[in-house]
């Protein structure tokens, strides 16, 4: 299955400039949250092959993006070596209660659309849980259709589109934490 | 309420897309700014193993290609050819005769003398018979005598008898040439696949037919007493 997505020599080319060009990053991303060398390594490693295998998912005219793609694959690859070594808690997505992201609010036109709320936004992405942040990141910046990333996370379409939904809930509630929105 | 929101839901889209890449980007740039780290030899090691299979893969996927395309260009030229050949009643003649010649046996002989046949019965002595023909029929009657050997398609007759006076030979459409025998003039006459040779000796007629090639007709015939 290795390389299934490689089909031309510039394809091959394309995926050994992005490994010298995005290695270190996706290490340093690895190694924050696993902290051993090795097995930062090792998701460096199974990230370019996961990669490989999802190759037209890359986009080839904007670096950022497919920088962004490398890095949100290498986050899913830690998530579940850090899920496979007991360190990270599974929780089923399905009994987990999200709540309603869109709970009754007074008039939307309280809540506007300002640098200051984009800025709440950008924040908590950051600080987002990996296990929303990626499944969101892949919809939103990488444009994938659910179906996609399903395959890529491979997690169930059903937790994938939860997932995106708990995490729009949760950065409508740092909206409201900072009293952007009001109930 | 519910119409509020949806309105509320569209604005949440709007800013999510608005901030996703920039925190995204944030980021990755505060990671980016990280020290080089330095990778283990079994890593690079494993890294090369997979670009090195790759292009192995890739390589081998040309040649296959290009092997295709050469057995396309190859038979397109057979099928054109072919095309030509057999419009054309000339070419298409010329090219039958040359297929059905390389289908003839003579080839396969080996003429060679030390695996050669001979034949010797009370009246005559053939010294050489090229290797693979034998006896099939012989005919002798008064002063006529006539040996026949086969060899799969191919053929040698030998015949004798006494001839007084002259005889003629058709040689329409023929090459005939003078040659010697054993000293002796001989005529040798070859037509399609058939060449002949005859001679006479002490006024015995001899007529040496066959399939064969001269050189080898020549040699059978310096072979008979």
């Amino acid at each position: 299955m290795l390389f299934m997505m490689i089909k031309t020599e510039e394809d091959r080319l394309f995926v050994e400039e992005l490994y010298f060009r995005y290695r270190n990053l996706l290490f340093t991303i690895a190694y924050k949250r696993l902290h051993n060398e090795a097995l930062s390594e090792d998701a460096v490693m199974e990230t370019f092959i996961k990669a490989i295998d999802n190759l037209h998912h890359i986009d080839r005219e904007n670096p950022t993006r497919a920088r962004n793609y490398l890095a949100t694959i290498c986050q899913n690859i830690v998530t579940d070596m850090l899920r496979k070594m007991g360190k990270n808690p599974v929780v089923s997505i399905d009994d987990e209660d999200f709540g309603d992201v869109t709970d009754d609010y007074s008039d939307p036109q309280d809540m506007v659309i300002s640098k200051e709320a984009v800025s709440i936004i950008e924040d908590a992405i950051i600080n987002l849980d990996p296990k929303y942040k990626e499944p969101l990141i892949l919809r939103r910046i990488n444009k994938m259709s659910i179906d996609e990333i399903s395959q890529t996370l491979d997690i169930s379409k059903e937790a994938v589109n939860k997932r995106i939904l708990r995490a729009k809930y949760k950065l409508k509630e740092q909206l409201e934490v900072k009293e952007v929105i009001k109930k | 309420m519910s119409n509020n929101n949806e309105r509320l839901d569209k604005i949440l889209d709007i800013l999510i897309d608005e901030a996703v890449e920039s925190a995204l980007d944030k980021e990755l740039t505060e990671y980016e700014s990280a020290e080089q780290h330095v990778f283990s030899k079994e890593h690079e090691e494993k890294m090369q193993k997979i670009f090195n299979k790759h292009k192995r893969k890739l390589f081998f996927q040309k040649a296959c290609k290009f092997a295709t395309r050469a057995a396309c260009f190859a038979l397109a030229f057979l099928i054109t050819s072919s095309i030509v050949v057999f419009s054309v009643t000339a070419w298409r003649i010329k090219f039958l005769n040359f297929m059905l010649d390389l289908s003839q046996p003579n080839s396969r002989f080996n003429y060679t003398d030390n695996v050669a046949n001979s034949y010797k019965d009370e009246n005559i002595e053939m010294q050489y018979i090229p290797y693979g023909f034998i006896l099939e029929d012989k005919f002798i009657k008064d002063y006529k005598m006539r040996w026949k050997f086969n060899y799969g398609d191919e053929y040698i007759l030998l015949s004798c008898s006494n001839i007084k006076g002259d005889f003629t030979a058709d040689t329409e459409n023929s090459m005939t040439e003078n040659i010697t025998i054993d000293d002796k003039e001989a005529i040798y006459i070859s037509k399609d696949r058939r060449n002949i040779i005859f001679w006479n000796v002490d006024n015995v007629y001899y007529m040496l037919v066959g399939s064969i090639n001269k050189d080898e007709l020549v040699k059978i015939a310096e072979g008979i007493k």
